[in-house]
């Protein structure tokens, strides 16, 4: 006998971030699921963006790492609530899934938190196909990474609402195009790109801004 | 690289069917994978061969489609 399913093989993953994002919805938070490469720059992001943001728009981050809880203590630095996701504990998992995040919620004071970043694990391929309940995806690429990145890693990329260039300041040392990025990046994703530098500053001010107006737009859709 | 969890999501899956189905013993198992689902054919078979011992899918051929896009998807599954 021949059963008919077609169903999703991560459709377990998917039912929990339906819940996650039912928490997320109730409580009115942005959540952006941030995924790039290891070194890429995510933390060094996640904390410049909070020295400018967090005094006007309260701040969570969830720290997904395989091990350490170096980057939640990192970000609680900033004064901003963070809670570790150590994938060591759970077979060194090569991404987060809305399991772990839907138990990580539970640590934070959602009340309090108007846009919750979660950091992923750093990898650009696991990732991309495990929802996490976000309502946004970030991929943070870095100009020592080279610039072929969107067409060496299409899934990840493809999803992305939004694409941050990090280390825009070493553009003067590397042979990174910027051009070459973007068409790259434009046969698979209209998405907006941030060039920046979480090192300087530089570029910044820009990212922030789309970060408050996703905000904005969120706050008057719910 | 997650290919042994895919595999035993799948597995999960395919015994909860198959009991849904009242089918004691599964042959085979259909899925579809895309080329952008980040999943490696190959290693979806070495890990689904692994894991699919003592499941009602122990003797279980895993037949895969390829396909366009992100899919990953549970098919059909036979068996009696």
């Amino acid at each position: 006998m021949r059963v008919e399913v077609v169903e999703r093989v991560l459709k377990a993953n998917d039912a929990l971030a339906e819940e996650v994002r039912a928490t997320l919805d109730q409580a009115r938070v942005l959540a952006v699921n941030v995924i790039g490469s290891p070194g890429s720059g995510k933390t060094a992001l996640l904390e410049q963006t909070a020295a400018i943001l967090h005094p006007r728009v309260k701040l969570g981050v969830i720290e997904g790492d395989i091990a350490t809880t170096r980057d939640a203590e990192r970000i609680a630095r900033c004064g901003v609530p963070a809670v570790q996701i150590e994938t060591r504990l759970i077979g060194n998992a090569c991404h987060l899934d809305a399991h772990l995040v839907r138990l990580a919620l539970e640590r934070l004071p959602l009340a309090d938190v108007k846009v919750l970043f979660i950091e992923n694990v750093g990898n650009l391929v696991c990732p991309s196909a495990y929802t996490l309940g976000e309502h946004l995806r970030v991929v943070v690429a870095s100009v020592p990474e080279g610039d072929d990145k969107p067409r060496k890693y299409p899934s990840t990329f493809a999803k992305a609402s939004a694409v941050v260039l990090n280390k825009v300041d070493l553009l003067p040392v590397t042979d990174f195009s910027m051009t070459a990025f973007v068409e790259g990046l434009r046969e698979i994703s209209a998405a907006p790109v941030f060039p920046l530098s979480a090192r300087t500053g530089e570029g910044l001010g820009t990212w922030v801004a789309w970060v408050e107006a996703q905000c904005a737009l969120r706050e008057r859709a719910a | 690289m997650h290919e042994v969890s895919i595999a035993d999501a799948l597995l999960r899956q395919v015994e909860e069917t198959a009991s849904r189905h009242g089918l004691r013993a599964v042959q085979s198992v259909g899925v579809c994978v895309g080329d952008l689902s980040g999943v490696v054919p190959d290693a979806l078979s070495f890990a689904f061969e692994v894991l699919r011992r003592g499941s009602v899918a122990g003797e279980a051929s895993l037949q895969i489609r390829a396909s366009a896009g992100d899919d990953l998807r549970l098919e059909w599954i036979e068996g009696e």
